[in-house]
C-alpha cells in the first residue's frame, strides 16, 4: 500500500535510515529493545469506514487551498503559500511523558509502518466541513508502542514552533505552539487517527505535514496540524483555543448541534464548494462509533 | 476647477445618482460571477454582502458631517465657492441613493441567509435570533432599514414633515445596532471591526459635539432645505 506513493529507491533509504537508528539503539539498550520501538510493521486488518450516499469526497483543490492554520495566518486562502517555506528535514516527533518506552521518531520511521486509508469527515467550529480520504495510522497503534503508566489520563499532543516561517506565531495573541489533547480512552478510540498523507500523496504543508491528528467526531480545532510532540500526562491539557476564549472552545469539543456557540450555528454546516447548508449530525455522524466513550458523563457538558 | 466640478455636482444631480446606481447593479453582477469560484461560497456571499451593506452605511452615515467640515474647509481655504452649506447640497440629495444602496445589499444579505442557511424554516430563524443576540439585532436592523426606505421619497417626507426627521434620527439606533452585529460575529482577532467602529465613533462624535456645542449648531439648516423648493 505505501509504495503507491513512496518511490522504491525512498523506500530503501528509509530501511537503511531505520537499520542504522536500531544499530545506535543496539549500544544502550540492547537489539531486542530497539525492535520493540519501531514495531508497527506487522500486518494489521484495515478498517472500513464508509458513508451513506451523501457524503461525497470534497474537491481535492478546496481542501488544498482554504485552511485554518494560525501559526501562518488567519486568512484561510493565504496559508497555502506561506506553508510552502516550511522546512521539514528537521523534524522529529518525540512520544513521552507517563511512558515506559519514550521514543523519538523520524517523518520516515512512520512512513515504515503499514498505513491505512480512512475517509473522514472534518467539521470546523465555523460552521464548515469537508469529507477527505486521508492516509496514515491510528494513534492507539502509537500509543501501545510507548506503553503507557497506569497513572496516565490525558494525552497531549504539540504543534511546530517555528517563528522563521510561521509568521502568525510572530503575534502573542495566541500563546505558541499549538496545544491540543484527549482523554487517553479517546486517543485509543480506533477511530483517532495520525494522517501522513492525504489523497494518495503525502500530506501537503497547509493541511498539516508531516504529521496531523484526525479525531472526526469532534470540532477541526482539535486535530491538530504539524505535530511535534505528544505527552502522556495525568492532568487535563489545558488546550490554545480553550486558553484563549475558555467559554467558546472547550477541551472535548465534540460535534454537537444541541450545543450554541456564540457565534456560528451548530445545527448546520456548509461543505466545501457547496452553497446551501445541510444539518449537523450529532457527533459529526459518528455517535454509534463513540458514544460508548462518553456512558458515563453527562453528554452536553463535554462542549 | 473646484467651483466648475461643485457646481456641476450640484446641477447633475441625477447623473450622480444613476452612476451610483449602475455601480451598485454591477457589484451585484460581479457578486453572481464570481461566487461560485470562491472555496466557501456561502461565506463569500454572507462577507460580500454584509461589507456592501457596512461600507454604503457608513457612507450614508459620512453626509451630514462631511457636509458641514467642507465647509469649514472651504472657509479656511477662502475658496470662492463652497463656503456655504447649500453649496454642498448636491450630497443630501444622493444621500437617499446610498441609504437604498445600503438597503438592498443589507436585505441580500439577509435572504442569503434565510435561504441557504435556514432554508426558510422560520422555528430555526426563531432559534437562532434566540440563541445568538447579533442574529437578533441584525433582523431589528433589517427592520429599522426597512421603515427608512419604505419613507425615504419626496412625496412620504412631505407628508411626514417634522415626524420625517425623527424617523430618520433611528439611523443613529442602527449605527450601535450594527456595531453590535458585528462585533458579536467577528472573532476576537478580527481587525475589520475596529475600522468600521472607528469610523462611526468618529461621525456620531460629531453629532454629539454638534449637539453639545451650541456655536457649531447650523439653525436655519435641519439638512431638509434641499427638497424644499
Amino acid at each position: 500500500m505505501a509504495d503507491k506513493i513512496t518511490p522504491e529507491s525512498l523506500f530503501q533509504q528509509r530501511r537503511h535510515f531505520v537499520k542504522q537508528l536500531a544499530i545506535m539503539a543496539l549500544i544502550p539498550s540492547g537489539f531486542s529493545h530497539a525492535r520493540t520501538l519501531f514495531d508497527c510493521t506487522t500486518p494489521i486488518a484495515p478498517k472500513k469506514w464508509s458513508f451513506e450516499g451523501e457524503d461525497l469526497l470534497t474537491p481535492e483543490n478546496k481542501v488544498l487551498s482554504y485552511n485554518n492554520y494560525y501559526e501562518f495566518t488567519d486568512n484561510k486562502k493565504m496559508v497555502k503559500h506561506l506553508a510552502k517555506h516550511l522546512d521539514l528535514s528537521q523534524w522529529s516527533l518525540t512520544v513521552d511523558g507517563l511512558v515506559k518506552q519514550p521514543i523519538t521518531l523520524s517523518i520516515n520511521d512512520i512512513l515504515d509502518c503499514i498505513l491505512e486509508d480512512r475517509t473522514y469527515r472534518l467539521r470546523c467550529v465555523e460552521g464548515w466541513s469537508m469529507v477527505v480520504p486521508w492516509r496514515g495510522l491510528e494513534l492507539s497503534r502509537l500509543l501501545a508502542m510507548v506503553q503507557p503508566l497506569t497513572s496516565a489520563k490525558y494525552v497531549q499532543l504539540e504543534g511546530m514552533l517555528d517563528q522563521e516561517v510561521m509568521i502568525g506565531q510572530r503575534s502573542n495573541s495566541i500563546s505558541w505552539p499549538y496545544i491540543e489533547g484527549l482523554r487517553l480512552d479517546e486517543a485509543n478510540h480506533p477511530l483517532s487517527f495520525l494522517a501522513t498523507g492525504l489523497y494518495g500523496k503525502s500530506l501537503s504543508k497547509q493541511n498539516g505535514a508531516p504529521l496531523r491528528l484526525l479525531v472526526p467526531w469532534k470540532y477541526g480545532y482539535k486535530s491538530i496540524k504539524g505535530i511535534t510532540r505528544i505527552t502522556l500526562t495525568d492532568k487535563q491539557p489545558l488546550t490554545t483555543w480553550e486558553k484563549l476564549s475558555p467559554s467558546e472552545y472547550g477541551f472535548y469539543a465534540n460535534v454537537n448541534p444541541d450545543v450554541s456557540h456564540p457565534r456560528w450555528s451548530q445545527r448546520r454546516e456548509v461543505r466545501l464548494g457547496e452553497v446551501k447548508k445541510i444539518k449537523t449530525k450529532m457527533l459529526n455522524g459518528y455517535e454509534n462509533e463513540v458514544k460508548d466513550l462518553y456512558k458515563n458523563d453527562n453528554f452536553n457538558d463535554l462542549f | 476647477m473646484q467651483i466648475g466640478l461643485i457646481k456641476y455636482c450640484n446641477t447633475h444631480r441625477g447623473i450622480i445618482n444613476i452612476t451610483l446606481w449602475i455601480l451598485a447593479v454591477l457589484s451585484l453582477i460581479f457578486l453572481y460571477l464570481s461566487f461560485s469560484f470562491s472555496d466557501n461560497p456561502f461565506e463569500y456571499l454572507m462577507n460580500y454582502t454584509g461589507h456592501g451593506a457596512m461600507i454604503t452605511f457608513v457612507l450614508t452615515l459620512s453626509i451630514t458631517p462631511f457636509r458641514s467640515w467642507l465647509t469649514h474647509f472651504s472657509k479656511q481655504r477662502r475658496y470662492l465657492y463652497g463656503k456655504r452649506l447649500s453649496d454642498w447640497n448636491f450630497l443630501i440629495y444622493n444621500r437617499r441613493m446610498m441609504g437604498l444602496i445600503c438597503y438592498y445589499y443589507a436585505s441580500l444579505h439577509g435572504f442569503i441567509y434565510l435561504y441557504f442557511e435556514l432554508d426558510f424554516d422560520w422555528f430555526e430563524l426563531w432559534f437562532d435570533a434566540t440563541s445568538r443576540m447579533y442574529i437578533f439585532w441584525g433582523i431589528i436592523s433589517w427592520l429599522l432599514l426597512s421603515l427608512l426606505a419604505i419613507t425615504s421619497p419626496k412625496f412620504m417626507q412631505k407628508k411626514l414633515k417634522k415626524k420625517w426627521r425623527t424617523i430618520h434620527r433611528l439611523i443613529y439606533i442602527i449605527a450601535l445596532l450594527l456595531l453590535g452585529h458585528i462585533l458579536y460575529e467577528a472573532k476576537l482577532i478580527d481587525y475589520e471591526i475596529k475600522i468600521y467602529a472607528s469610523f462611526i465613533g468618529v461621525l456620531l462624535s460629531h453629532r454629539i459635539i454638534v449637539y453639545l456645542y451650541t456655536p457649531l449648531k447650523n439653525k436655519t439648516d435641519d439638512g431638509m432645505e434641499v427638497f424644499r423648493r
